[in-house]
């Protein structure tokens, strides 16, 4: 039966006082723990994704979402903006070189992003199998978006995007770009980059997917691949019924993949012929015109840093463009987010306050009916350092058990909400990733319990035992 | 051998009070009666060091104890002095054993399960070992005290008012068992009482 033994069985023997104790030091320390891994987790994130980006350039609308969606891809984008529009950035003397980036589709809930293969040298991307795209509808895909459909997503399958950035995948009417399938040619490595969560294509992929539906000009690229013909013309504005009986002649097309999310009742499937017609990239590409060559955002490197003073300038007084420094929209969002952490971290705080005063508690009132116990202990040979040491092990022991329970839930906690993030945004957090904030958090916990039971310890040192036994 | 010679006290704001001297050897086993109020406990706080006295000297087995201070008065207790109370107290979170193991480790002596054991079953508690204290009777309760005084083979055994609460049947079971324990361990009881059912067990008495 030793001291340790001793509080042991002492905290046990009042369950109810000590569990809350230690209910309270657990919540207030993962608040505290989960807020500090959240945050080093997004700082990290959004530092490593934002490569050697200097501008960003997109349609007119805030700043940080154009930043969110075409650098992290987490939001929605502001909107497109016209190929040509951005000619005289990509020409200026100032500018290193640029990459645009057309996001709107999705493979089940994965964006499809078409860009340059710049953009896989800018992270750094290297290739597990396979090749590069070298012309449009070739897909290469992200890590993670593999490892999640590793069967759909061999090289050499064919897939189908779906319309929309697709942030729910549960969304089964988005709309599927059937007629239009992607090929899939190369798969990449990991690079704990945003890139692990795409699938990757040539940007006027976009161009001949959404050809079909793009701002009410009923183009009519169906009828043109299945014929792969080069007597291509552009479709008058006014043919509003092509595009509706040419999806009939399409069903031919249509790979298992491409049912996905689609409601085929109106199709006969009787008529099915499963030969595939080959894409006449090329053709399909010179019937689209300039109105419809849109990209969502154009990332731009500097060549000098000279440039900073003009181009931001040069672009915003186009009235469609916008230019954002992904600097300063990262660490304005940071700040936000900081911000936010901050209060919630008070929170915490705040919680902890309220648990040290519940171990405060616990040892207090269990000491007033413990009286005469502590003067029995003192009377078999205690010195009063002892009885005082004894009181502090037994609140030192709460706060490590509301510390243990801390750790339990704090990393439990984040392993739940990075699936509910994995799920919606593509955007896990390491949920076993440990802090050095967590070591310095046990010494909180145990300086909690030590100053609150400092005053207890201190009272059952000061016990009378003459008096308190002839009481 | 027990020896206390003019010892005096006062409580704060209270008057003095004056203690006869006595004296006994090793083994001896003594009474000390009075009536309510006439300084009983307190003379057994002395004894037992829980307070010191004005002025005087008490020698417990060769060591002058009232001259003992602070921590080194509690190890001197914790091994020579057995103290058993009027009313049985325990730590509630302990059971019978665990009680009784508590003492030992306490007063700084090897942890001796068996000793413990034995004592326990001596005094025919062999089923309540693992009790919760508070579930047993009184008469179980005093002599589970009797186990814990015991335990580490104390000098001196000191008893304050040890069967007040008991009834006729069983103050005479634990006034033997006390006299028989103390006996086998050669410790010098003290008992504390005003109870007359004592008075014919013992032919040492000291009146205050």
């Amino acid at each position: 039966m030793n001291a340790v033994k001793l509080s042991w069985k002492n905290i046990r023997y009042r369950p109810w006082r000590s569990g809350l104790a230690v209910l309270l030091m657990a919540s207030g320390l993962s608040i505290v723990i989960v807020l500090v891994l959240t945050q080093s987790q997004i700082d990290e994130k959004f530092k490593n994704n934002l490569a050697e980006i200097d501008l960003v350039v997109g349609a007119k609308g805030s700043p940080l979402q154009l930043v969110l969606s075409s650098v992290y891809h987490i939001d929605n984008p502001t909107g497109n903006i016209h190929e040509d529009s951005c000619e005289f950035i990509k020409n200026h003397p100032f500018v290193a070189s640029t990459i645009p980036v057309c996001i709107g589709d999705n493979f089940r809930t994965y964006r499809i992003v078409g860009t340059t293969d710049e953009y896989l040298k800018m992270y750094g991307a290297q290739l597990k199998t396979g090749v590069v795209w070298n012309k449009p509808m070739q897909l290469v895909v992200g890590a993670n978006v593999y490892e999640k459909y590793p069967n759909k997503l061999k090289v050499g399958k064919r897939i189908t995007g779906g319309h929309g950035i697709g942030n729910d995948l549960l969304e089964e009417h988005n709309h599927a770009h059937d007629g239009t399938p992607y090929e899939i040619v190369g798969v990449l490595k990991p690079t704990g980059k945003v890139l692990d969560n795409m699938l990757l294509c040539d940007y006027r992929s976009t161009w001949i997917v959404h050809s079909g539906h793009d701002s009410g000009a009923s183009f009519d690229l169906k009828s043109k691949i299945d014929v792969d013909t080069s007597n291509v013309e552009l479709q008058d504005d006014s043919n509003q019924d092509s595009a509706a009986i040419s999806a009939d002649t399409l069903v031919a097309e249509h790979t298992a993949e491409a049912h996905a999310g689609h409601d085929h009742s109106e199709h006969n499937h009787g008529h099915h012929d499963h030969a595939k017609p080959v894409l006449n990239v090329d053709s399909v590409l010179k019937t689209i015109p300039n109105s419809n060559r849109e990209i969502t955002a154009l990332l731009v490197k500097y060549k000098n840093m000279r440039a900073q003073m003009f181009i931001p300038n040069a672009v915003n007084k186009n009235s469609s463009l916008i230019a954002a420094d992904p600097d300063i929209e990262r660490d304005r969002m940071l700040k936000l987010v900081d911000s936010g952490i901050q209060t919630a971290n008070l929170m915490g705080y705040f919680v902890l306050i309220i648990s040290a005063i519940s171990v405060f508690i616990a040892l207090f009132s269990s000491l007033k009916d413990r009286g005469y116990e502590i003067a029995l202990i003192r009377v078999q040979g205690a010195s009063r350092l002892k009885v005082f040491a004894m009181i502090l092990g037994e609140g030192l022991l709460l706060s490590v058990l509301g510390y243990i329970f801390a750790i339990l839930i704090s990393h439990v906690g984040m392993w739940v909400v990075s699936g509910i993030l994995e799920t919606n945004y593509h955007y896990a957090f390491n949920p076993w990733a440990f802090s050095i904030m967590e070591v310095y958090l046990l010494g909180t916990a145990l300086l909690i319990g030590l100053i609150s039971a400092l005053l207890p310890a201190m009272k059952a040192y000061k016990t009378d035992i003459s008096t308190t036994l002839s009481k | 051998m027990i020896e206390v010679k003019d010892i005096s006290f006062a409580y704060k704001g209270g008057e003095r009070i004056t203690f006869p001297s006595f004296s006994y050897p090793q083994g001896e086993q003594a009474l000390i009666i009075g009536k309510s109020g006439c300084g009983k406990t307190t003379l057994l706080h002395l004894l037992a060091g829980l307070i010191s006295p004005l002025d005087g000297q008490i020698d417990i087995a060769g060591t002058c104890t009232s001259h003992l201070s602070g921590s080194k008065m509690d190890r001197f207790r914790g091994n020579n002095i057995g103290v058993i109370f009027q009313k049985p107290h325990f730590v509630k979170a302990l059971n019978v054993l665990e009680n009784v193991l508590l003492a030992q480790n306490l007063s700084g002596n090897q942890k001796n399960l068996k000793h413990a054991q034995d004592l326990l079953n001596s005094l025919g508690l062999t089923h309540k070992l693992t009790a919760k204290v508070t579930d047993l009777s009184e008469g179980e309760k005093q002599r589970v005290s009797i186990a814990r005084a015991l335990v580490n083979n104390p000098q001196l055994i000191l008893a304050d008012e040890p069967t007040s609460a008991l009834d006729d049947e069983n103050c005479a079971a634990v006034i033997e068992l006390l006299k028989r324990s103390s006996k086998e361990a050669n410790s010098t009881l003290l008992i504390v009482t005003h109870d007359n059912r004592l008075k014919e067990h013992f032919s040492n008495k000291i009146a205050l």
